[in-house]
């Protein structure tokens, strides 16, 4: 999630080469709207989601996907806080 | 009122609340260094444009069938609300500093006045500036708003509790004249990031057939849950972070 601490607005005014600037930037802000600085976030919830769609199409979309999505998640959350520990800076 | 209701309306008013004290931040600094008057045209301007994406895009969405869209929503639930449990955690743990409005206000003021000042007509710097917070910052909460109120079917009610954030956080803003530093940032960053994730485990399974136990109820077990993992997590980081400071201050002491 992008803040506006991190998205500091450039105070410049628009201008035609501005213009000609905005679907790259848009793409910009989009990728850094989905994958930011946490892109084991986006895998880990396309991992989830390919699970749970494999687990669905194997038949399995009762109870073991009631279980299974919850911990799936929660795996994420600590890998992507895990990573953050080890990434630290120092002191 | 169902507890299905009250769980939208609460996700989707402190999502929209925290994101709106992040852009009455800007706009406020903007009218303090170029004047209300570019502030509040970039505010109404971007107010609009959000608005104009709700009106766009909420219709098309409830002619999506309903279990694909579930999938769909639940996974960018899970994204979204991952990424603001997982800021909220390292910062309960002390890893990462807590975000700071007066930072983000102070560097903002400096920005602003260090920029040439407009000599004739409107200041488009000041209604760009402005323009450009609000609509960043409102993009996420259009998504919360479109994702849950579709998902759920209660897309008016989404917008409803949207609107009312905006209004209460705008309102405070006011009243304050500055800004509104009262809120307990992360704690409500908590609450909602696991309110996203637990919809979205929630939605995604209903997209895929997963018969919950309770039914609507399974979203309070879930935030239960992950209210738990997250309470672990950040106890355990609390923890490791304090022995890598004690253990930082004995080297130096040692060298």
């Amino acid at each position: 999630v992008s803040t506006s601490e991190e998205r500091s607005p450039d105070p410049a005014a628009p201008d035609a080469s501005g213009l000609r600037r905005a679907p790259g930037a848009l793409g910009r802000f989009l990728a850094d709207l989905v994958v930011g600085s946490t892109p084991e976030l986006t895998l880990g919830v396309l991992v989830v989601l390919g699970a749970a769609l494999a687990l669905w199409a194997t038949g399995h979309s009762g109870a073991v996907l009631a279980v299974a999505l919850p911990v799936l998640v929660s795996c994420v959350l600590v890998v992507s806080v895990r990573r953050a520990w080890v990434r630290r800076s120092p002191g | 009122v169902p507890s299905s209701d009250a769980a939208v309306v609460v996700a989707v008013f402190f999502a929209c609340a925290v994101e709106a004290v992040e852009a009455l931040t800007i706009v406020v600094a903007v009218g303090a260094t170029r004047g209300w008057r570019p502030a509040l045209w970039g505010l109404a301007a971007a107010l609009a444009a959000l608005a104009a994406l709700v009106a766009a895009l909420g219709p098309a969405l409830t002619r999506v069938p309903i279990s694909g869209l579930r999938v769909a929503v639940g996974a960018a639930l899970l994204l979204f609300g991952l990424q603001w449990l997982r800021k909220a955690v390292l910062r309960a743990g002390g890893l990462l500093a807590h975000h700071d409005e007066h930072e983000i206000y102070r560097r903002q003021v400096a920005e602003l006045g260090s920029a040439a000042p407009t000599r004739s007509g409107p200041d488009r710097v000041g209604i760009a500036v402005a323009f450009k917070g609000v609509f960043l910052e409102g993009i996420e909460v259009v998504i919360v708003v479109l994702s849950v109120g579709a998902s759920s079917q209660r897309l008016g009610l989404a917008v409803l509790a949207a609107l009312a954030a905006i209004l209460v956080v705008g309102v405070t803003g006011l009243i304050l004249a500055r800004y509104v530093p009262g809120l307990p940032e992360n704690a409500v960053k908590m609450t909602v990031g696991l309110m996203l994730v637990s919809f979205g485990t929630f939605w995604m399974g209903e997209g895929l057939g997963v018969g919950w136990p309770g039914s609507d109820a399974a979203v309070l077990y879930l935030l239960a849950a992950y209210g738990a993992l997250c309470l672990v997590i950040t106890r355990v980081l609390r923890h490791a972070v304090a022995a890598d400071r004690h253990r930082s201050s004995s080297a130096r002491v040692h060298v």
